[in-house]
């Protein structure tokens, strides 16, 4: 057993042990998390909100029975039904305190220390009743535009920033954000992540994590497995970070947010994959030991799924990352199934005029490395051998009424045309088969040239 | 008030108005088109052109006018991009501001409109058709008067010589009539590339005789109306950050269909300050209140309004396996104390058909397919430079023409029907933008659709208690499950809990699901903005009422007529006991599955079938409106003859032409014989997918 998990399991047991004969085990869940963190586009806010959820779980996690807390989601055991009930009221009070208007869902049930896993279900199902029966966000709403916060729009503005260069009216929820990172410099505007007006917003999340922790029993195997996620995701997304210019407000669990620039998108989601795949292999020695055998073998499937939004920068946080989200949704059904793939990627550029949605969009692509190079490889081919203005055919496939009309002038746009030719040739298409060329056209996507960097020779 | 068409012409070249429609890939702008592919000109540029001509023309001699509603005389102070409500012309708007609006939040007492002129997209003549071509261009690096490098752009554009684009309008203020025709005499251009003598146009305006009202309210004070959109629309969120995306709403709330009814009214009425009937219907006390609408798929359905919080889909088959509801499932989990037969009970996290996990699924209960939209970007003009302004690109969401939205209109004065039906005949247009014809909606007023009795709701809720629950005596009987329709405002101590139980002198709520959502809403005339965080719609409240139902079922139906909390002349607040979704919709979506599949093989053939009738209907004189009766008619159907007698009636009433009714039923005839004649609903579900794929090759033949 690794020397990690060995000690999360002892400190469990010992938990176990000091929860007495008639345990509960309380557990609470963040109402609308994303949705609190993006409430303003402004990087400093959206970092103050991150780290004063961070902070929460961190206090949470300091709870002498605790069992884990991170991402938002805490389980921790208490000796009675009366601290039971008593946890259940406190939880909400300072998240609602530190957050001025956050909700959190919290619940309690019986354990039963000879049967863990059935314990944990029932508070699962208590925890989503009680995500619905949460008390009202906080704040207070606007009367007037005049009233309005300068950063969110959606609560009264109460007090003048404190930094004496901010001017902005803004409402308590931003200014206690704002305070909690006061020492850390940020750019003052999410612009400033992007590039040529552009901007990348990543969401990311683990694949099959869902299954696997429904295949835990025991609670030491929740503890152990919890922290080595939360690891795994956390080390893969600041390796793939590097010393780049990106901001990631929410790295909680296995969810990650990020914004940055349209030209950083593939390089980073290539070794955000990479690495969570690598950590989860390279875990599994250290964590293998607690797991069941069915935990085990749903813990090496665990992959990652991502969705990447570029847009114009004047587009707010929370609508691109409620997209990005849809696209990392849309990803991880490549993923479901006896065929699926570990890992896959999803994106969407929008022009200004493009409808934000994942309606006509063409499938999402898999990360399995093989598939992932030789979709680059077509995607470089397609930009090196064919003009800007005669790609825009392809694109007809898509907005035309007859496919067989469409495949009937492409062939003839094909076979009188050299570049169209040098393009199939490299990525190995007989483009004289029509079924063959058919085939190849449907598995690429040629969005992806807008994601190469600029600056690269294809 | 005056109807008119205006018919822009544009004598050569092509023209190029960006922002409205996706360029293509290889493409960087293309002109605007409509959800049919047609190019149009959008309501938005002509304004824009409009309003900058006839700005030069006043200022020219000497009359004090701002730039583009900004509230600023350019000639008389500099710019320095604030703005503020037009006062030039003595302490009231400019013309040009009377004429096109101005920025403010609120209109005076005796006025009717923020402009005196709306005006919708112009579209192409139905009659003509033009090409689509690339338009290229070069940027070009004046300081040396050479290319700049990587700078060539290719715009589609559509070939306009001759072409004719025809927008409706309506001057609210005939009073301003001939500054309008000024405007229209000096634009000479629309879109870019006017430096290269492209975008020339010249107008023309047709004036249009107004329709008289055609609906009938009889003496109902309840009714469904139907808004089908027949230009985007953009109904405002609560949150809005400035210069940013401009989201909308996918519901019409009551306040906007109720602002639209009162300024279609408050326009066309001689008096309207001093029309009894007009202030009954909208008294905030004792007039009408004004439902929520809600997009549905197919016109006519009775399941109107959103799913409740506790309807669930399948995680991998969204649209293929059938939407359930968790209620009975989830007061499980909150009444039971047995954690063995919890943690046993997989219904509540799987579909029943992949036993994939179940995640929660909001929308509309009658709209299945995601709603079209489309995002516009616009930008703001500094008008003495005739160029942008900088930072002023923002970006509009609107809903697509063609979504049709239901909900209800109650508690209709008696003395205000006759209104109301006038208003229905008016041009409406709901939401923002109403100058520039967004929103612009056809209203349909329509009986109430034949809802479940209360009783037979409350019998199919308790035998699924029952079912579900170990309880031996009839305390399933003791409970009321309520489902909010609309969203609720109450105390801000409250989240709907405290009100029914108080309305309802329950002992206790002993499940509730329910989330919280913003809501706006603009008073035009006195309040401004409106805020208020309201208890989403779609909450479900389970009350024990301590004795059975049936002796609290005066009060239940009262609160189904009188609904909940404030605003509720806006709609808010609706609600329904037993709401059938928790016991049967499931079931009825799980029936309407299995005939879709059953229909699959058909497919083919009711394509086929239309299509060969749909260019010869095309070639008549036929109205597209008769079609979407059809899917209508086809939508209430409960068998096939029904939908026959009504072809061959409107055929009768001559609206529909007799060789086409014949062939109509012909066609469908000869699908139908592979169908077992008692298979009612098999038969209906072809008739509805045949009538969709009829409407669809019809509108193809015709814009061809």
């Amino acid at each position: 057993m690794g020397r990690d998990s060995q000690e999360t399991a002892k400190r469990i047991t010992d938990v176990l042990r000091r929860a007495g004969k008639h345990p509960w085990l309380v557990g609470y869940d963040i109402n609308g998390i994303q949705e609190l963190i993006a409430a303003s586009s402004r990087p400093k806010i959206m970092h103050g909100a991150s780290e004063t959820i961070r902070k929460f779980d961190a206090a949470q996690a300091q709870s002498p029975l605790s069992i884990f807390a991170g991402g938002g989601r805490g389980y921790e055991l208490v000796t009675s039904e009366d601290d039971a009930q008593k946890r259940v009221a406190q939880i909400p009070l300072d998240f609602r305190q530190a957050t001025i208007t956050g909700v959190v869902a919290a619940a309690a049930v019986p354990f039963d220390p000879k049967n863990h896993r059935m314990s944990r279900v029932w508070l699962d199902r208590k925890l989503d009743n009680a995500k619905d029966m949460a008390p009202r966000p906080g704040g207070m709403i606007p009367r007037e535009k005049g009233e309005e916060c300068e950063d969110c729009h959606a609560l009264v503005a109460e007090r003048n920033a404190d930094d004496r260069a901010d001017t902005r009216r803004t409402c308590a929820r931003c200014n206690q954000f704002k305070d909690c990172v006061r020492d850390i410099r940020f750019r003052e505007s999410l612009k400033e992540y992007g590039e040529a007006r552009r901007l990348a917003v990543v969401s990311a999340d683990g694949n099959n994590v869902g299954a696997f922790f429904r295949n835990l029993g025991s609670l030491q195997e929740l503890a152990v497995a919890s922290k080595a996620i939360a690891e795994i995701f956390v080390s893969a997304h600041l390796r793939a970070m590097g010393e780049n210019k990106i901001l990631a407000p929410i790295t909680g669990g296995d969810d990650i947010r990020a914004f940055m620039a349209p030209s950083l998108v593939l390089g980073y989601v290539e070794k955000l994959v990479r690495g969570v795949e690598e950590g989860i292999q390279e875990k599994m020695g250290d964590v293998g030991a607690v797991l069941s055998a069915e935990a085990r073998k749903s813990f090496s499937h665990i992959g990652i799924g991502i969705g990447v939004v570029v847009a114009g920068d004047h587009y707010p946080a929370a609508r691109l990352l409620a997209h990005a989200h849809d696209l990392e949704k849309r990803a991880k059904t490549m993923c479901r199934g006896k065929d699926g793939v570990r890992s896959a990627f999803d994106f969407s550029i929008l022009t200004s005029e493009t409808t934000v949605g994942t309606q006509g969009m063409q499938g999402a692509l898999s990360m399995e490395i093989a598939a992932w190079e030789k979709a680059l490889h077509n995607a470089r081919a397609l930009k090196r051998n064919v003009p800007a203005a005669q790609r825009g055919l392809l694109v007809e496939r898509f907005t035309s009424d007859s496919p067989e009309e469409f495949y009937n002038r492409f062939g003839y746009q094909v076979a009188r045309s050299k570049k169209w030719q040098a393009w199939l040739d490299e990525c190995r298409v007989e483009w004289y088969n029509p079924d063959k060329l058919r085939e190849h056209l449907e598995k690429t996507r040629i969005d992806l040239i807008d994601l190469l960097p600029r600056g690269e020779q294809p | 008030m005056k109807s008119f068409e205006l018919i822009s012409i544009f004598p050569a070249g092509s023209v190029m108005v960006g922002g409205y429609s996706a360029a293509p890939a290889g493409m960087h702008g293309a002109h605007a088109v409509g959800r049919d592919g047609r190019p149009l000109i959008p309501a938005t540029a002509l304004r824009g052109a409009l309003r900058e001509a006839l700005e030069s023309v006043l200022r020219g001699i000497g009359q004090a006018v701002c730039s583009g509603g900004d509230g600023v005389d350019p000639e008389m102070s500099p710019r320095d991009g604030s703005t503020k409500p037009c006062t030039l012309d003595n302490g009231k708007s400019c013309p040009v501001c009377r004429l096109f609006g101005t920025q403010r939040a609120t209109i005076e007492s005796d006025e009717r409109a923020f402009s005196a002129l709306i005006l919708g997209d112009a579209h192409l003549d139905e009659n003509q058709s033009v090409h689509v071509l690339g338009r290229p261009g070069i940027a070009v690096r004046r300081n040396r008067r050479s290319v700049e490098d990587k700078a060539l752009f290719v715009q589609r554009v559509s070939a306009t010589p001759g072409a004719r684009f025809v927008a409706k309008g309506l001057l609210l203020d005939t009073t301003l009539e001939n500054l309008f025709r000024v405007a229209l005499r000096a634009t000479t251009h629309i879109g870019a590339g006017r430096s290269r003598g492209l975008a020339r146009v010249n107008f023309e305006v047709r004036d249009l005789v107004e329709e008289s009202p055609k609906a009938s309210l009889g003496s109902a004070t309840k009714i469904r109306i139907r808004a089908t959109l027949l230009r985007p629309a953009s109904i405002g969120v609560p949150v809005i950050h400035p210069n940013q995306l401009s989201e909308t709403r996918r519901e019409i709330p009551g306040a906007a269909l109720r602002g639209a009814i009162g300024f279609a009214l408050a326009a066309h009425l001689p008096n309207p300050n001093s029309d009894q009937a007009f202030q009954d219907l909208v008294h905030e006390k004792e007039g009408a209140r004004f439902g929520f609408l809600y997009p549905v798929d197919v016109p006519g359905d009775s399941a109107m309004g959103p799913r409740p919080i506790t309807a669930m889909q399948c995680k991998n088959h969204k649209t293929k396996h059938p939407i359930v509801d968790t209620l009975l499932d989830r007061l499980a989990i909150a009444l039971l104390t047995d954690p063995q037969r919890i943690a046993e009970d997989k219904r509540i996290e799987a579909c029943k058909h992949c036993k994939a996990l179940l995640r929660a699924v909001g929308g509309s209960r009658s709209r299945f397919e995601d709603i079209p939209t489309r995002t516009i970007t616009r930008a703001a003009l500094d008008r003495t430079q005739s160029s942008t302004r900088n930072e002023m690109l923002y970006s509009q969401e609107l809903l697509e023409a063609g979504t049709i939205f239901e909900g209800i209109i109650e508690h209709i004065p008696a003395n205000s029907r006759q209104t109301l039906e006038e208003a229905s005949n008016l041009p409406i247009y709901l939401g923002r933008g109403r100058s520039a014809g967004w929103g612009h909606a056809k209203i349909e007023l329509l009986e109430l659709p034949r809802g479940v009795d209360l009783k037979k709701r409350a019998n199919a809720f308790h035998d699924a208690c029952k079912k579900k629950f170990p309880w031996k005596d009839d305390r399933a009987k003791s409970l009321v499950s309520v489902t909010l329709q609309s969203p609720l405002i109450c105390s801000d101590d409250d989240d709907g809990e405290k009100l029914l139980v108080d309305f309802l002198d329950a002992k206790q709520c002993v499940f509730k699901a329910r989330r919280f959502s913003r809501e706006g809403g603009w008073d035009q005339r006195e309040k401004g903005m409106q805020g208020a965080m309201a208890v989403a719609a779609g909450a479900v409240f389970v009350l024990d009422v301590g004795r059975p139902w049936t002796e609290k079922s005066k009060q239940i139906q009262e609160l189904e007529n009188e609904g909940l909390g404030e605003r509720r002349h806006q709609g808010y607040g609706r609600v329904l006991a037993f709401d059938p979704f928790h016991t049967k919709d499931a079931d009825v979506r799980r029936e309407s599955m299995k005939n879709e599949q059953e229909i699959d093989p058909f497919r083919k053939n009711l394509v086929l079938a239309a299509e060969s009738v749909a260019e010869m209907l095309a070639a008549t004189k036929i109205e597209k409106t008769q079609l979407n009766h059809l899917i209508a008619v086809c939508g209430e159907a409960t068998c096939a003859e029904e939908i026959r007698n009504y072809v061959r009636y409107q055929a009768g009433r001559k609206v529909w032409p007799k060789d086409a009714a014949d062939r109509v039923v012909l066609s469908m005839d000869g699908v139908l014989k592979n169908v077992a004649s008692d298979n009612d609903a098999l038969r209906v579900q072809a008739w509805r997918l045949y009538a969709v794929f009829l409407t669809r090759a019809f509108t193809y033949h015709r814009a061809a």
